[in-house]
């Protein structure tokens, strides 16, 4: 097998576009509560959500004038819909190309895809609402949770930006991520953890990411500590069970086999998300595994690598 | 390409085999969520209506067409009616129909990856798989019981597979289980022609196939007797004018942009696939006049030699597979 040339970029996006068509379909229109996806746009806009949601502004922000700008043909609430699932489809696309272009750092065109693909095919856990089955639905508040799909693609445009060494604009990236989730402490933490950086780089992002946080936090106002949900993550641990076991399926044994194999680049950075990883045990809901996501890009070239020699 | 560039391309085409442990977690993960999304997701009322079509179908009951699909329905039975030992029927059906399910998918994407890695090594086969693993839930609504479409695709790539390897005699047995299984079995028999070299031999052994399809559905016809036909042709008309859009919609969402890739790839394909390809507007039409066209389901059987044509448009494929079809 050879390939017949370099693909032209409309063939990637398309195959990206075609991976996450239905997710995407499903996941703005058989939505049984889009009330209380509106409200929670609505809220986020106007400063009075709940904490956290409501520091979480990047995507409501940037999107709410454009759903007015829509409003103007259309009823506020369908053009909330419609502007919304062009969001979830360019966003999920956005999502596969970032692990794509992560995996693509160490592995061929097809191998980087395959990589791609298995996140792809297991992308609808963490996009299932609840309307299905009855493993302990995710509550209301997340119903609206936009910035998820952003995160593993800000964490792909980090460790790109990181292998190219731009720190200027891993910094800017830093500060977009610090508004739309805490999620995003995740960059900081690689540039601290990679082979290959200043260390004072690792420590001035991180320095502006408290900052940024803190600014939003101040200027916005209603910030709250959030509260550890042990008990109620106790009474749902088969949910749990379930739904982190079907996270990356049978291909997260490919991870603890590729482990080794995987530069050292891929490696460092997968350990960086344990500051995350420990957060999320503390303060989230387990079977809530839409709070995995930014894992995606980190863990696609330990997956490739169980399978193929990556090139360093 | 040239016998030397041929054979540099099998040397890669080896380099890059994936292990069989990857390529199981590979398929199973890309099978888990599809598979508890079809067996659990539909909901109660859903699934109070595949058990009433599945009992009604081992009765001979059952409305036409679904009385005539035993092959699902009997596969499911027996292991049900063994762990119905140690929970209630209802509920060991649900569960022995969710590794049905599973069993299916991954068989599915198997198939069409051994058929691929023919002609294109094992990558890009792998990518094809993983595409249709990728858009697989939009098969799966709109529909109560259709355990059988997921059985088919499977049929295809290995009939494909049996007659690029000359494995005449495993051919007439796929033919008769897949009869079994939908009488669209028949398509396997127009394959085997289509990709011939209709000599006498390939126009003789054409007649045995048929005749194996047809012995087979004279007996799941005779046995299981005449049914009630609710879906006339008037009918079915009817409600695919009812909403175009929607087929429309899920016609886009099974192949995406792979529709357009196959198109392409057509004047590049080998030969086999180009002979095969012809299948396709034959099955259009019988879908387009008796099928639901937003039960995109039903397209599943072409699986095979579509995602053959797209690759051929993105991959130069091996020059032909080691043996050629007669």
């Amino acid at each position: 097998m050879t390939a017949r040339s370099e693909w032209p970029a409309w063939v990637l996006i398309g195959i990206f576009a075609t991976a996450i068509a239905t997710n995407a379909f499903d996941y703005s229109v058989l939505v049984p509560q889009h009330q209380l996806r509106y409200d929670m746009h609505r809220a986020i806009v106007d400063g009075t959500a709940p904490s956290p949601q409501r520091f979480r502004i990047l995507v409501p922000w940037l999107i709410d004038p454009i759903i007015r700008a829509v409003s103007s043909l259309t009823d506020p609430e369908q053009a909330f819909r419609r502007v919304y699932f062009a969001f979830h489809f360019a966003a999920l696309t956005a999502l596969l190309a970032g692990v794509y272009a992560c995996s693509r750092l160490w592995f061929t065109r097809d191998r980087a895809l395959i990589g791609t693909l298995i996140v792809g095919s297991t992308l609808h856990l963490v996009l299932r609402m609840g309307e299905y089955w009855d493993f302990a639905p995710i509550p209301d508040r997340t119903w609206f949770a936009p910035w998820s799909l952003l995160e593993p693609v800000f964490v792909a445009a980090g460790l790109l930006l990181l292998s190219k060494r731009w720190i200027a604009m891993l910094a800017i990236l830093t500060i977009a991520g610090a508004l739309n989730s805490e999620a995003s402490i995740l960059l900081p933490l690689v540039a601290l953890a990679v082979p290959g950086q200043e260390r004072r780089d690792g420590v001035a992002l991180l320095a502006l990411w408290f900052v940024v946080s803190a600014i939003l936090r101040l200027g916005v106002g209603g910030f709250a500590w959030p509260s550890a949900s042990f008990d109620a993550n106790l009474a749902h641990l088969p949910s749990t069970a379930i739904n982190l076991a079907l996270f990356l399926g049978p291909a997260a044994l490919l991870i603890a086999t590729g482990f080794r194999r995987a530069p050292l680049f891929a490696q460092r950075a997968f350990l960086a998300a344990a500051p995350l990883l420990i957060a999320v045990a503390v303060f989230g809901y387990w079977w809530d595994v839409r709070l995995l996501t930014p894992l995606y890009p980190l863990a696609a070239p330990l997956i490739l690598s169980a399978m193929f020699e990556p090139d360093i | 390409m040239s016998s030397q560039g041929a054979a540099g391309s099998s040397a890669r085409f080896r380099a890059s085999r994936i292990g069989p442990f990857a390529l199981a977690c590979i398929l199973i993960t890309a099978s888990l969520i599809p598979a508890l999304d079809y067996g659990f997701g539909p909901g109660e009322e859903t699934m109070l209506a595949r058990r009433d079509v599945h009992r009604a179908i081992l009765n001979h009951t059952a409305r036409t067409p679904d009385r005539y699909r035993w092959l699902a329905a009997w596969v499911v039975e027996v292991p049900t009616r063994l762990v119905s030992r140690v929970t209630p029927y209802e509920r060991a059906y649900d569960r022995v129909s969710l590794v049905f399910y599973l069993a299916a998918i991954v068989g599915m994407l198997w198939s069409l990856f051994a058929f691929l890695r023919v002609w294109f090594g094992d990558e890009p086969a792998l990518v094809a798989a993983l595409v249709a693993a990728c858009t697989i839930r939009i098969t799966m609504r709109q529909h109560d019981y259709a355990p059988n479409s997921y059985l088919e695709p499977t049929f295809v790539a290995l009939v494909l597979l049996a007659i690029l390897h000359r494995r005449h005699l495993w051919l007439g047995v796929l033919i008769a289980i897949a009869t079994f299984n939908r009488e669209t079995a028949i398509f396997l028999v127009m394959l085997y022609l289509m990709t011939s070299d209709w000599s006498r031999e390939a126009l003789g052994r054409t007649v045995i196939y048929g005749a194996i399809w047809a012995a087979v559905y004279a007996v799941v016809r005779l046995v299981s007797g005449d049914a009630e036909r609710y879906w006339t042709i008037a009918l079915v008309f009817r409600t695919n004018m009812a909403q175009p859009q929607l087929a429309a919609a899920n016609i886009t969402m099974l192949l995406g942009v792979f529709w357009l890739l196959a198109a392409l790839g057509w004047t590049r394909a080998p030969a086999f696939i180009r002979k095969s390809a012809w299948i396709v507007p034959v099955y259009l039409i019988t879908v387009a006049v008796w099928g639901i066209w937003w039960e995109v389901r039903l397209l599943m059987p072409l699986y095979p030699v579509l995602f053959a044509l797209a690759l051929s448009y993105l991959y130069q494929p091996l020059i032909e597979p080691p043996v050629a079809a007669t």
